[in-house]
């Protein structure tokens, strides 16, 4: 975007001005610079509103307005993301964490994941009813076509980064993703906050393998009266 | 000539001195290597369980539940099942190395293709896909559980059927 009363000035003339008002030119383009400023009305203007920018941006973000533990805190998770990354891969933006404590916090409150998705992927949305799970309790967790489900839910460990990945006590069940050609559920036993992932088959599913049709194997010619079909093998 | 026996002596202690202290720091790291190598696979515990018959509602009671023998660890998890005989049909284990992709081939003719991707402080993470025989995805999933728990994943077989898989994976 050209500044206002810089028309005369060419784009490389404001680049070299735009580097001259960052301290980022060298001595020979900064010689340039101040030589086509004391030459050039329109060069001295945009370089003035240059700084006047530079300053309000600066007088404006110059507070440090983040405390100290809060940078501590956010490079503690990056350094963890980090780590899951290396053996897990990029963590998708929600994760259904199935934590044995708060595994049946998470059951207590009936979960009901619901998430389609027509073309490509679906986002199954996780809704809380404060209604304790009954013993074997079936909760369905996605229903749809055979499209991924990546699973939405307040996966409160990662997103406050209270405590690295590790630090999860070796007591919980954590999915990042999970996806069917059926309708998925969890069936929950509250005693021992054991799961089973239960896939009821669609009726009617079929794979989209092509299967191999039994058929004669026939060629159609075009006879007088219109199309015909002739078995192979046989003569008409 | 005495002398250069002396010295020979010396020199052959020295040796054996030398020898002594390499195998002494080089021991730990072999046993770094090993236990690196250990952590280097899982084994791997599938076990493909019939269950048959559904179970009558019956108020006020608990419900009775057969099951193998081999299955009775899994009992409070089968139990949630409405289901009333649990039969193992086929169990296999296999060491398979970290990141490393395994197919188990299951006895209806369905697959079971798993990546380990670490097991660490008795912790597991494997990416797992359960396929049909006609090669459509029953599950398809990314999970981390606890070694010693077994994760039990199961779908419709037929009429009144199911077909449940008990996964395990544990330090070889």
């Amino acid at each position: 975007m050209r500044e206002s009363g810089s028309k005369e000035l060419s784009e490389q003339q404001e680049l070299l001005l735009s580097s001259y008002v960052d301290n980022e030119c060298s001595f020979i383009a900064r010689m340039r610079a101040e030589r086509l400023i004391k030459q050039n009305e329109n060069a001295k203007l945009f370089v003035h509103n240059l700084k006047g920018i530079s300053q309000t941006y600066r007088s404006l973000f110059s507070g440090n307005t983040t405390s100290p533990d809060l940078w501590d805190r956010i490079s503690q998770r990056i350094d963890g993301e980090e780590r899951a990354a290396l053996y897990l891969g990029q963590r998708k933006p929600e994760t259904l964490l199935l934590e044995r404590p708060s595994l049946a916090q998470f059951f207590s409150k009936q979960a009901v994941l619901g998430g389609l998705s027509g073309a490509a992927i679906a986002a199954c949305v996780l809704m809380f009813v404060s209604r304790p799970a009954k013993p074997g309790e079936i909760l369905p967790v996605y229903t749809g076509g055979p499209v991924a489900a990546h699973n939405a839910s307040a996966f409160h460990q990662a997103s406050l980064g209270s405590a690295p990945q590790g630090a999860i006590p070796g007591s919980s069940m954590e999915v990042d993703w999970m996806r069917s050609n059926g309708s998925l559920k969890i069936i929950q036993n509250p005693t021992d906050n054991s799961a089973i992932f239960w896939v009821r088959k669609r009726p009617g599913a079929q794979s989209l393998r092509p299967h191999a049709i039994k058929a004669t194997p026939t060629i159609r010619v075009l006879g007088k009266e219109g199309l015909d079909v002739i078995p192979l093998g046989t003569t008409k | 000539m005495k002398c250069s026996t002396q010295s020979r002596a010396k020199n052959t202690l020295r040796l054996l001195a030398l020898c002594t202290l390499s195998m002494l720091w080089l021991s730990p790291t072999t046993a770094q290597a090993e236990d690196s190598c250990e952590h280097s696979k899982v084994k791997v515990v599938v076990r493909t369980i019939q269950a048959r018959g559904p179970r009558p509602p019956s108020p006020g009671q608990t419900p009775t539940t057969s099951l193998d023998d081999a299955l009775t660890d899994l009992k409070p998890q089968l139990a949630l099942l409405p289901f009333s005989a649990f039969h193992l049909l086929s169990s296999k284990e296999e060491e398979i190395s970290l990141k490393k992709k395994e197919i188990f081939r299951l006895p209806n003719g369905q697959t079971l293709t798993f990546r380990p991707m670490y097991l660490e402080k008795e912790r597991v993470g494997m990416w797992l896909s359960w396929k049909d025989t006609d090669g459509a995805d029953i599950l398809n999933t990314r999970i981390h559980f606890d070694a010693a728990d077994s994760v039990l994943t199961g779908t419709d077989y037929h009429d009144n059927e199911g077909r449940i898989l008990a996964i395990r994976a544990v330090k070889p």
